[in-house]
């Protein structure tokens, strides 16, 4: 790994950490609770990873990045869905745990079915 | 003690099943640095991590790292430890519709980065993903409307409440609750909850030191020795009440939710939960105002239920402990 990858890997958890406090703190003050809840699945990450990729090695592997987040979008809702059980079920730590399990399952059965 | 003022009461007992939509900047105040810190670590610890599979796996398997839920298990538990399970359950609920929305997000991405420039590509996703929320949202909020399902997105305790009293029907259990500060309010929740008298037994609500003593047996030397605002009292009054309604589960609530009393921060509560074979204790001692004191201490005191249930079901031993919080 070159010391430019390793600047650009620091300048996309940058602006990533930001974006989620941004959205953390909107999320703070929205209410009812359910809707304040969207922005945990604001794509925080996204933002920040998918514009520094653009702009520093191209349109070309941002895009093709934004196509491997659709299955990982996919896969989120899954988490939630599976989430909204285990979570009541197990308590948010082990129910979390769990869901991610179906994140996994979902995300990797897509990419090896459809994006490979 | 301080009386619970009228005003708090009513805004629990009356609260709108449907809260409306508002920006609520008091709530900033509570916000945590250690938590919004947090929270900037899982973002950087994703972003490098994605950066890194992206690096290595090649761009389409990496970039399903961008939609990896790193920061939601955080955020759940998070919410769940300070505000309770039902409150941790509606996040990831409100999550969901975010995660649609990214799907849409990550499509318009897609579609967008090679054609436009990167910036004009992003914010036109960005502004699909808000779109696709809010379309989502209101078809949701609709359809309860049509179904007239009341408790759907709510924020009151009546789902933790209600998740108790299924917890307690599963094992059979029964439930009595002792209230001074509350002054009802939890044992009004539990009626509230379709055939809770399968389960919830009764309560006595000891807001005066003597009925604290006369109906519950509270020690009058524990009260003059620690003060009615202690882990003590609270254990003596969960244990009381479970003896004097004869219930499987007593809860004990002892605070000061108005105002500091004998030298006591306003907020501090004491919430005991007696099973058979144990007694849990957590003391509070955040201060949110009046009518958030009680909040707290009505949704903590189901969360400590539910807490002592999973307890005595991992290891039926006794315990006794105090934590802040």
């Amino acid at each position: 790994m070159e010391l430019n990858d390793i600047v650009l890997l620091g300048v996309k958890g940058l602006i990533g950490g930001l974006v989620v406090v941004a959205f953390a703190v909107i999320g703070e003050v929205l209410r009812p609770r359910g809707v304040a809840g969207v922005t945990s699945g604001a794509p925080s990450v996204a933002i920040g990873s998918l514009s520094v990729t653009a702009i520093a090695t191209g349109t070309a592997a941002a895009a093709s990045q934004a196509l491997g987040m659709i299955a990982g979008a996919c896969a989120l809702a899954v988490w939630c869905l599976c989430g909204l059980d285990t979570v009541k079920r197990f308590g948010a730590l082990k129910g979390s745990i769990l869901a991610t399990l179906a994140w996994c399952a979902v995300a990797v059965g897509l990419w090896g079915t459809a994006l490979r | 003690m301080t009386a619970v003022s009228a005003d708090a009461t009513r805004r629990i007992a009356t609260r709108p099943v449907r809260e409306p939509f508002k920006l609520d900047f008091a709530k900033l105040r509570e916000m945590r640095a250690r938590d919004l810190a947090a929270r900037f670590a899982f973002g950087f610890g994703i972003s490098v991590a994605a950066g890194i599979i992206v690096q290595t796996a090649g761009p389409v398997f990496g970039g399903m790292f961008l939609a990896f839920p790193a920061i939601l298990p955080a955020t759940t538990t998070l919410l769940e430890r300070r505000n309770g399970l039902a409150q941790a359950a509606a996040d990831v609920r409100g999550a969901t519709v975010g995660a649609l929305g990214m799907v849409a997000f990550a499509s318009v991405a897609w579609v967008l980065l090679r054609r436009i420039s990167p910036g004009a590509a992003l914010a036109a996703a960005m502004l699909t993903w808000i779109a696709t929320c809010v379309a989502i949202y209101a078809v949701m909020r609709a359809v309860v409307h049509v179904l007239h399902e009341h408790h759907y997105l709510p924020e009151i305790p009546i789902t933790e409440a209600a998740a108790v009293i299924d917890a307690l029907e599963a094992r059979s259990l029964t439930i009595a609750a002792a209230e001074s500060c509350t002054g009802g309010l939890v044992a009004s929740f539990l009626a509230s909850v379709p055939d809770a008298s399968q389960v919830f037994r009764g309560a006595v609500v000891a807001y005066d030191n003597e009925v604290k003593v006369s109906q519950l047996g509270v020690d009058a030397t524990i009260i003059d020795r620690h003060g009615p605002v202690s882990a003590a009292v609270a254990a003596a009054m969960s244990q009381g009440v479970r003896a004097a309604i004869h219930a499987d589960v007593g809860i004990g609530i002892t605070g000061l939710t108005g105002s500091a009393t004998d030298g006591k921060p306003a907020g501090l509560t004491f919430i005991s939960v007696t099973l058979a074979h144990s007694t849990i204790i957590r003391r509070y001692t955040d201060d949110f105002g009046p009518g958030r004191n009680d909040e707290r201490a009505v949704r903590m005191a189901f969360k400590l239920v539910m807490d002592a249930l999973r307890a005595s079901t991992d290891d039926d031993h006794n315990v006794a402990e105090t934590v802040d919080h």
